[in-house]
């Protein structure tokens, strides 16, 4: 009885938020906001790409769009920059719907400042690369210096599923 | 245009509606009262926490949602809950702890235990927490690590952290 009545509430939750997000879709669009995840975004299309990504180094959070089956999948996320190129990285990755998506459909729209770029991913999986992004990381997001950090391996016990970090590296669409 | 107004309010009010029927649960920003037993022990150790990547905590503060999923780690036996923020945003448990009431209640095993939270700023005295952090919060193995001031290639990218230690409740 009591398992009845907790599956009713969920399923009522379940059925307005569909319709609630549903609607948000048909009347234009919901753009990510904090933690939550949006719809397709807007902003001025780049014209060009540009050769050095070093300005993103101001940048404390873009927008990434992708792909969830047919709808338009967008969340904030930090991005980095290592030599010139500019990369996207995600904690928890393998939980994360927007790495799913795109691992399963690399074509990506990143928007900075207002500005939307046509972009492939790429997992970075160079240790060198993967070594200076966390440093990079940690200064620029944390404000920690670490004694020759390296990322953990596999899944800790205490992440319960959580763990495993990955990066993608930003080029051009084919 | 009113329609519309009446029919998205209406949606927002399911919406509503059926997220507190489900006994209300958003992580980190909010749920329910807890429930459980009240333990009769105090625990002096809390390692036997480590494996586990949140706790559920209820401020005294009062609250809508007073209950959130915290983070945490365990240093000597010591419990410290950890919190991250922007310049923007700072989760409410947070601030009804540093600025309202450091009284809480933390349910572990459906138990529910009485803490006192303790702001802690100081970086030298929170530089050994660090290690632990990084590995359970960010994925990053180190053996020492310290807070650094914002480089000036970096402006404004920085986020927030927050640490309290917890002691036991005044009697």
């Amino acid at each position: 009885m009591r398992l009845r009545v907790v599956g009713m509430r969920v399923a009522a939750f379940f059925a307005a938020l569909v319709l609630v997000v549903f609607v948000a879709w048909l009347v234009g669009g919901v753009e990510p906001y904090g933690p939550i995840a949006g719809g397709r975004l807007r902003g001025a299309p780049a014209e060009s790409l540009p050769e050095d990504w070093s300005f993103v180094d101001r940048v404390a959070e873009v927008q990434v769009e992708t792909h969830f089956g047919p709808l338009p999948w967008s969340v904030t996320t930090w991005c980095l920059e290592h030599q010139g190129r500019l990369y996207l990285p995600a904690r928890n990755c393998r939980s994360k719907r927007w790495v799913k998506n795109l691992l399963a459909d690399p074509e990506v729209r990143v928007r900075i400042r207002g500005r939307v770029f046509e972009l492939r991913a790429a997992e970075e999986k160079d240790p060198e690369i993967w070594r200076a992004l966390i440093e990079q990381m940690l200064i620029k997001y944390l404000g920690i210096e670490a004694e020759q950090p390296q990322p953990v391996t596999g899944v800790t016990p205490e992440s319960q599923g959580r763990a495993y970090g990955c990066a993608f590296r930003m080029e051009p669409r084919r | 245009m009113s329609a519309w107004i009446r029919v998205i309010g209406g949606l927002a009010a399911a919406a509503l509606g059926s997220l507190g029927l489900t006994a209300c649960d958003l992580g980190a920003l909010g749920g329910t009262p807890l429930r459980g037993e009240p333990a009769t022990e105090k625990v002096r150790d809390w390692s036997f926490l480590e494996p586990r990547y949140a706790v559920e905590i209820e401020t005294h503060a009062s609250s809508f949602l007073p209950s959130a999923q915290a983070r945490f780690v365990v240093q000597d036996g010591v419990l410290w809950l950890y919190a991250m923020g922007t310049a923007d945003f700072e989760v409410p448990w947070v601030r009804r702890l540093r600025d309202q009431d450091p009284g809480f209640t933390i349910e572990v095993d459906g138990k529910l235990h009485q803490g006192r939270a303790v702001w802690v700023s100081d970086a030298d005295a929170l530089a050994p927490l660090l290690p632990a952090v990084l590995r359970k919060y960010h994925m990053v193995e180190t053996s020492r690590a310290r807070f650094v001031p914002s480089p000036e290639r970096f402006p404004g990218t920085q986020i927030r952290h927050g640490f309290f230690r917890v002691d036991p409740a005044p009697r």
